[in-house]
């Protein structure tokens, strides 16, 4: 069987390395979609585990230059100029008010927009990797893994009925257990 | 009930070993294998708490997909002596504080739709711990089932501090079939906040492993064993102190500490400060499947806590077949009430290391000749073993001819 696992975070990364490894020792492709490497938290993976990072971390919303110059360098460069001369108590509070009022805006507008476009990424590559690998099984293997399949697991499963769904690998319970 | 019927039984628990955290929940394993033989069917229900860090409108979509994938993606998966695992997360919103009502709800919530909407099928369900999974479980029972609860939960006083959750509970004990504490210190807090149920709560013992043991009993007693999480309460200052003191006079003794914690450095510069981290060995966290081992490959289990509700590792240690130092703490003395003398030494809680180090001498002057481990592992065996502890569950869920099949 093609076994994928979803673990954007690695948040389980203890677990991801001892099911990834149990998998691969019944015998299955075992494919890895996460973060990357650095999230498993030193929990080595076996070798035979494809991986596909992600790779979201790296990406960061970038501020138009305009936006930067305008908004935050300037008004305070001139504040802090005016800020060296009598002024300097009123200076000090303008600029106090400015980085309250449009700095920290842009701060968080900035986080907003960094946090989106992870998660866009994060989506896509999920997407991807889940359509393109044509897996039987798919492990959802923390809650971001459920997001990140929500916008398109459900049609695939109605699509491919047998594709099988679960939350961790373990080995399933059959009549002859009982 | 009658025997004729099927002897299907539902356990439901908020904590079962994973891959990720392979202890946690060790008693709700043993108790599956304890209670297995003699059913028709055990099915164990883990509703594992998922925290969700994400907006509304984000959490919105998750809930959505999870209420359709669950139904069939919790395909019941291999554990102990032929029962089913069920593994049902339950995804929850992150919050500042813990509300256990509202939490109790969600795991109701989503063993309801891992369920598909229908009730559960055994006719006796039997949760561990009333708030989160006896709620779970009325909430999710057939008309006709009766629901068991134990309740373990050392933050129960936290629980019942709070106005809903109390009430809820109040509302689980008006409607179990039967409600179980593991010690004292929980049926005292109980019976003291709901004390129109007093008279419902019984106790129950979690099941201990007899199946392995050391070949022979130990020569002397040189190589000593400590299983505690590095907490105050351990006083592991205590343990080491006497620890230097008895290896003043007998250099050949060696130290296991099995556990980790937050006191950890403290511990470290300890054994620095009294010149004995030669011989002590930092084990780390242990599964609860090495435990035995581990105790059968030392002379000795010294445990100097200054309070436990049960004292596991008194049983286990004697199980493995080595003797105990540990203190009257509450429930150590109660589980070796008639078998003190026979399983090593008890010494009263006192802020005194000196008084671990004598009960050490004491017990090298009493051992063997004075101690009978063998009787006292029989006597804990037919109280605490897995057959001892399955035939209890059976009575309580079949009646008193129950164990009889």
């Amino acid at each position: 069987m093609n076994v994928l696992f979803v673990a954007p975070s690695g948040a389980r990364a203890k677990a991801l390395a001892t099911e990834t490894r149990r998998a691969v020792d019944a015998g299955h492709r075992v494919l890895l979609v996460a973060e990357g490497e650095s999230k498993l938290d030193g929990h080595e993976l076996d070798g035979r585990v494809q991986t596909h990072w992600i790779g979201s971390s790296r990406l960061s919303y970038t501020e138009p230059r305009a936006t930067r110059l305008f908004r935050r360098r300037l008004p305070l460069a001139v504040l802090r100029r005016v800020g060296r001369g009598p002024l300097r108590a009123r200076a000090r509070r303008a600029a106090k008010d400015w980085r309250e009022r449009v700095v920290a805006p842009l701060d968080a507008e900035q986080k907003t927009r960094t946090q989106r476009m992870r998660r866009d990424r994060r989506d896509a590559v999920v997407r991807e990797q889940v359509q393109g690998w044509a897996p039987d099984w798919v492990v959802l293997h923390e809650p971001l893994a459920v997001e990140a399949v929500a916008g398109f697991l459900p049609a695939l499963i109605a699509e491919r009925p047998a594709l099988r769904t679960t939350y961790a690998f373990e080995e399933l319970w059959d009549e002859t257990d009982g | 009930m009658t025997q004729a019927q099927e002897r299907h039984v539902a356990v439901l628990t908020p904590w079962y070993p994973d891959a990720q955290i392979p202890f946690a929940g060790a008693f709700v394993e043993s108790m599956a294998a304890a209670v297995a033989p003699g059913l028709d069917r055990l099915d164990v229900f883990h509703t594992d708490e998922w925290i969700v860090n994400a907006s509304a409108e984000r959490r919105e979509r998750i809930w959505d997909v999870q209420s359709g994938l669950l139904p069939r993606s919790v395909p019941p998966v291999k554990t102990v002596a032929g029962a089913r695992l069920h593994r049902v997360p339950v995804i929850l919103p992150k919050s500042k504080w813990r509300d256990f009502a509202e939490r109790a709800e969600h795991h109701a919530h989503w063993l309801s739709a891992a369920l598909g909407g229908q009730p559960l099928e055994a006719p006796v369900i039997h949760a561990h711990v009333p708030i989160y999974s006896a709620w779970a479980a009325l909430q999710n029972c057939r008309p006709d089932a009766q629901v068991f609860a134990t309740e373990h939960a050392s933050f129960l006083v936290k629980i019942l501090r709070q106005p809903r959750a109390r009430a809820m509970y109040d509302e689980i004990l008006h409607r179990l079939a039967g409600f179980f504490v593991v010690g004292d210190v929980l049926h005292d807090v109980v019976a003291g906040t709901f004390p129109h149920h007093a008279d419902k709560i019984r106790y129950i013992a979690n099941p201990i492993d007899f199946s392995s043991r050391r070949e022979r009993p130990p020569a002397a007693l040189r190589r000593w064993l400590s299983v505690a999480s590095f907490k105050a309460g351990k006083r592991h200052d205590h343990l080491l102190r006497a620890f230097a003191a008895c290896r003043a006079d007998d250099p050949s003794l060696t130290l296991t500490l099995a556990g980790d914690g937050v006191l950890r450095p403290e511990i470290e510069a300890l054994c620095d400060e009294l010149g004995v981290r030669d011989a002590v060995t930092f084990l780390g966290i242990v599964q609860p499947s090495e435990v035995p081992g581990i105790m059968a490959a030392h002379d000795l289990l010294v445990h100097p806590s200054a309070f436990e509700t049960f004292g596991v590792v008194a049983v286990e240690a004697l199980a493995a077949g080595i003797p105990v130092l540990i203190t009257r703490c509450g429930g150590p003395e109660l589980v070796l009430d008639g078998i003190e003398d026979a399983a090593g030494v008890m010494i009263d809680v006192v802020d005194d290391p000196q008084a671990l180090a004598d009960g050490y001498r004491l017990l090298c002057e009493r051992y063997p000749m004075k101690t009978d481990l063998e009787r006292a592992r029989e006597h804990l065996r037919s109280k605490y073993g897995y057959e001892a502890i399955g035939t209890q569950y059976h009575r309580i869920w079949f009646g008193e001819n129950g164990a009889e099949r």
